[in-house]
């Protein structure tokens, strides 16, 4: 039995942070060395950690743990699913600046890409 | 002694189709003849000049190769032509007046149907050179060998051999089948195929046995069978009687042709079946089968006969016969150049000699024109010449006849191929939209399966951006400098930019691959796909402008 109910806590869980996930938007904008953290030699297209791993690095740095690659967050935003909207700007990231153009032109891409994967669901389960 | 005025006539009708003009085609009429024959190659000749000792010599051959073979006789013959004239000379004239009426007229029956002296050529007799020519000219009409070609008798009589023996009861694989369907005549005529089209096509006539049955008139036999001296009086007309309809006159049109062709037959090609086109029948049949019909031909034979030429397949030179339509009708028209260059004689003339010199010019040129017409149009009046005036007539029938066609030819080759170049526009457009399709469907994939991942670097720095699966992304940049970061947010934009079309897209494409389960809905989902496919292309369209 106990098998069983953590199978379907960890599903209830799962579900919850999926559901979380996709009422919320997180963007991220950091600098600092890809070395570690870009897997270049595996294929022609480079790809980029997962965005969970790359936060457990973060966290990890702000506990003063062990760090793989030198990251600094410049910019951060996160919107919940009733658009209240957390940014954080690093030091001396003006909003002319090029990286928070960038960022800002990330959060919008992301607005947009997310309504379309939202569309594409419904328009996938609907007639 | 030439004047200056007659220098300026000379040159002005130093021209095949001039003297055509001057002498009411007369001219024309002995060249024309001599040309298809073979004892002028005009169409070789530049500018289509004929040179009078070339002229010379092809009566001169004619003559003797038709007394040889027993066409003319000497006393048909007119007069020894002058040995050598000046062109606008009045002794042209006399040269071209020199061929009798009947020699002319007997010159012409070697290329006609009709006329006073229908020509016969029997193979069983051997060929006369005079026949070898007259065969290679029908088989150029044909299409089996070129009229302009080597005079070869061994190739002449193979080319007329060939169809002869080359009856398929299939046309040979890898070749196109004439009249079979719309398509291939479609790929006929189309002028810019020509060049593609196999050597040889094959025309069946392709009769059902219940119209060869109308043909041959089974229940007219069976009525007159009681009356066999009835019959064997009156069985050509009889036989004949049974030859109703379109379609049996154009077989019929079809099989005078193809025994005019082998020599058998010389009468008209009317249709209407007479005794000389069953006689030609009954010589085809005895020389192709080696079976000698009785004298009293029955209708069932001819019923039997009908049967096998309208069954079998024929050869044709469609090469042959294309390049006779069309070239010599280029030819032709390259020809005609007398009034620009008349237009151009008298600019000259006016510039260089002053108006007053013009005007006494065409007033020579004007008395010179009526005299010539006169002596031609007084000789064609005669009324000894009645039949010539209507074998003139008809042949000029025939001709007018002939150009019409080759324009109707023409103008279907036009439109065909006015036809083709739409379709081939229209196949454009449609791979243009499909290609568009497929594109905007990978990428409507690459975002949902693909790594999601934007990199744009140069020597000194790398940027970075992943999507998660829930579209959160993360940007990295590395090194110095921002001149790649401009690039990374363009690049993020033509990442958005369609996105929607391309997972709308994407989206009924998947859901169709898993209606195909249910096979009984497939019609539904393929009606509903291409009305999707059309709004989302419409949508598109909207989009972009």
């Amino acid at each position: 039995m106990g098998k069983i109910d953590d199978f379907f806590n960890k599903m209830a869980d799962s579900l919850k942070s999926t559901g979380q996930d996709l009422t919320t938007i997180d963007v991220i904008t950091a600098t600092g060395s890809l070395s570690q953290l870009i897997d270049s030699e595996s294929s022609k297209t480079p790809s980029v950690k997962k965005i969970t791993d790359i936060l457990k690095d973060l966290s990890a740095e702000t506990d003063g743990g062990p760090l793989k690659g030198e990251l600094k967050i410049v910019c951060l935003t996160h919107i919940d699913f009733d658009q209240d909207t957390v940014q954080y700007v690093g030091e001396g990231v003006t909003s002319s600046s090029d990286l928070y153009l960038l960022h800002q032109k990330s959060v919008e891409t992301a607005i947009k890409t997310r309504n379309e994967m939202i569309n594409f669901i419904a328009a996938f389960l609907t007639k | 002694m030439i004047s200056e005025e007659n220098t300026i006539l000379c040159r002005l009708f130093d021209k095949t189709e001039d003297y055509t003009q001057y002498n009411h085609g007369r001219f024309t009429d002995i060249v024309q003849p001599l040309d298809d024959l073979g004892y002028l190659n005009i169409s070789e000749s530049e500018n289509s000049i004929v040179d009078y000792s070339d002229f010379r010599n092809a009566i001169s051959q004619y003559r003797n190769e038709a007394i040889e073979s027993g066409f003319l006789v000497r006393t048909e013959i007119g007069q020894e032509l002058p040995f050598e004239v000046e062109a606008c000379d009045k002794n042209f004239k006399q040269a071209v007046e020199a061929v009798s009426a009947e020699e002319l007229s007997k010159l012409h029956q070697l290329v006609e149907l009709e006329g006073e002296n229908p020509v016969s050529v029997n193979p069983d007799d051997g060929f006369s050179i005079l026949e070898l020519r007259i065969l290679r000219y029908r088989a150029s009409v044909y299409g089996l060998y070129s009229r302009n070609g080597q005079f070869d008798s061994g190739a002449i009589i193979r080319a007329m051999e060939r169809p002869l023996h080359n009856f398929f009861d299939n046309p040979p694989e890898g070749t196109l089948e004439l009249f079979d369907n719309t398509n291939n005549l479609i790929k006929l005529l189309s002028t810019d195929k020509r060049a593609n089209l196999p050597e040889k096509l094959y025309l069946q006539i392709n009769l059902k046995n219940s119209e060869i049955r109308n043909l041959v008139g089974e229940k007219t036999y069976q009525q007159t069978q009681g009356v066999a001296q009835y019959l064997v009086k009156k069985k050509q007309e009889k036989a004949l009687a049974a030859f109703k309809g379109r379609k049996s006159r154009f077989l019929l049109r079809l099989i005078q042709i193809r025994m005019w062709q082998y020599g058998f037959y010389s009468g008209r090609i009317d249709g209407d079946i007479g005794i000389m086109t069953l006689k030609s029948l009954e010589k085809f049949y005895n020389f192709n089968t080696e079976i000698e019909l009785s004298n009293e031909i029955l209708l069932p034979e001819y019923g039997e006969l009908i049967r096998f030429i309208g069954s079998k397949w024929w050869e044709i030179d469609v090469h042959g016969i294309l390049n006779f339509i069309f070239d010599s009708d280029e030819n032709q028209i390259s020809h005609y150049s007398l009034s620009d260059e008349y237009n151009n004689l008298q600019k000259e003339i006016e510039k260089n000699k002053g108006p007053e010199y013009l005007k006494t010019f065409q007033e020579k040129l004007k008395i010179e024109w009526e005299e010539g017409n006169s002596d031609a149009s007084g000789a064609l009046r005669g009324k000894t010449n009645f039949l010539r005036r209507v074998y003139f007539g008809v042949k000029s029938l025939f001709r007018r006849i002939w150009r019409g066609i080759k324009k109707i030819f023409k103008e279907i080759g036009r439109m065909v191929e006015d036809f083709v170049d739409a379709m081939k526009s229209f196949t454009k457009a449609m791979f243009r939209e499909i290609r568009e399709g497929l594109k905007l469907l990978g990428k409507g994939l690459t975002f949902l399966f693909g790594k999601r991942t934007i990199v744009t670097e140069d020597s000194n720095s790398r940027l970075a951006t992943r999507f998660d699966f829930d579209c959160d992304p993360v940007n990295i940049f590395e090194g110095e400098g921002n001149t790649i970061i401009q690039q990374h947010i363009k690049q993020l934009d033509d990442y958005t930019k369609g996105l929607h079309v391309s997972l709308t897209l994407t989206a009924f494409v998947l859901k169709t691959i898993l209606s195909l389960s249910q096979p009984i809905l497939l019609p539904i989902i393929i009606g509903d796909y291409m009305r999707k496919v059309k709004g989302i292309l419409f949508q598109r369209s909207l989009m972009s402008n």
